[in-house]
């Protein structure tokens, strides 16, 4: 007979009253083995408990009016939900992952990476600083008109100190810079002009009346 | 509550209880509250969690105390139902704690290892050992040896024939007495 199923006709006779030596006794072959199951039930029945009127006070408290809760019971119950609630967020979030439908397995990556993509693309657009033409160096063909796109000096505006001579001198240095300004339009206009006659003479010059 | 010829009566203290009778209530909690309490110590091995979980169970019951059928005139299969559910839900949220800890015994030299072993340790070692079993013959080890229910009342709860659970009991006693005997103890 199969040891687990001596066990089973072991516990039957238990069951109906008859005591250990004299089950022990029905089976001489496998005293040994069922002395140390006897042993094991002997032991696991041992457990005393008594009801503890401490968690019944609990529940009553608890039961229609929701206190008597002692501080240090909520606080266990809040550690025990914040860390459960900490755990599961993750590996729910995982599990909904593996619990998608086929579709939903691409749909959500794809848009996912597209919504990126475009958060990406307007940060990015939005940061680019605006472009200022410098002087460029245009190549300048015969009768054409170069012009130099004006470059005002970036000075560091004066600091404010307060001082009346420095505001004077502050005036007179703008006003100074737009004089020169305006001369360097004035000489750029005559420059102008002077091309543009050159221009007119060199059409006079080719042009004979008498071809047409 | 005041008739005292009522308090064993299950089925009169849960529609009691029902009325919002808070003693009959707290009658049906010293019948229940040792079993529930052995089940899910048994499964947890810690008090703490043991006295809350127990704590939900009682609450829980009394919540759906309208709901409760009552058959055949004992209601400790609903409380044990219920202690399930809970478990397993708290297993659930739980998940790594049943990644099972490898068993620390006492330092104990090897010759003299079973008389310095008192009953007790051997106690907290069996229920770590039963924790490796399998779920069926933990439950049913469980019901049957520490909450000394009968074969018939576990078959009823667990939804299974009684000549399985007879099957399922002496392999769970096979395993654990194997298992004591690898760490030397039997």
């Amino acid at each position: 007979m199969k040891f687990e199923k001596v066990i089973e006709k072991a516990i039957e006779l238990l069951d109906k009253g008859k005591s250990i030596p004299e089950i022990l006794n029905s089976f001489p072959e496998f005293e040994k083995e069922l002395k140390e199951i006897f042993e094991i039930i002997e032991i696991l029945g041992k457990e005393k408990i008594t009801p503890n009127r401490e968690i019944l006070e609990r529940i009553i408290n608890q039961i229609g009016i929701e206190k008597g809760v002692t501080k240090e019971e909520l606080t266990r119950y809040l550690e025990r939900e914040t860390k459960l609630k900490g755990r599961l967020s993750l590996i729910e979030l995982i599990k909904s992952g593996f619990n998608m439908a086929e579709k939903w397995k691409i749909i959500v990556p794809v848009g996912t990476l597209i919504v990126l993509a475009v958060l990406i693309f307007a940060t990015q657009s939005s940061k680019k600083p605006t472009e200022i033409a410098g002087p460029t160096a245009t190549p300048v063909s015969t009768g054409e008109i170069a012009r130099e796109t004006p470059v005002f000096s970036q000075e560091t505006p004066p600091v404010a100190t307060g001082n009346i001579d420095d505001v004077v001198s502050v005036v007179l240095s703008d006003a100074s810079v737009e004089v020169s300004q305006i001369e360097r339009d004035i000489q750029e206009d005559v420059n102008i002009l002077g091309i543009d006659n050159q221009a007119l003479n060199d059409f006079l010059g080719a042009y004979n009346e008498n071809e047409f | 509550m005041k008739e005292n010829n009522f308090k064993k009566d299950p089925k009169l203290l849960i529609d009691l209880a029902k009325n919002g009778d808070k003693e009959a209530f707290g009658v049906l909690y010293e019948m229940y509250f040792v079993p529930v309490f052995r089940y899910l110590f048994a499964r947890l091995n810690s008090k703490t969690e043991t006295e809350d979980l127990t704590q939900e169970v009682f609450l829980k019951v009394y919540q759906n105390i309208n709901k409760v059928e009552i058959k055949d005139n004992s209601p400790l299969s609903y409380f044990f139902t219920v202690a399930r559910n809970l478990l397993i839900d708290y297993w659930r949220k739980k998940k790594e704690v049943l990644i099972e800890k490898e068993i620390v015994l006492p330092n104990y030299k090897e010759s003299d290892l079973i008389e310095q072993i008192e009953k007790k340790e051997m106690g907290e070692i069996i229920k770590k050992l039963i924790r490796e079993l399998t779920l069926d013959q933990q439950e049913v080890i469980i019901l049957r040896f520490i909450n000394e229910m009968s074969n018939k009342e576990i078959a009823k709860l667990l939804g299974k024939r009684e000549d399985a659970v007879r099957q399922l009991q002496s392999r769970a006693l096979k395993n654990l007495r194997e298992k004591l005997k690898n760490l030397k103890i039997l």
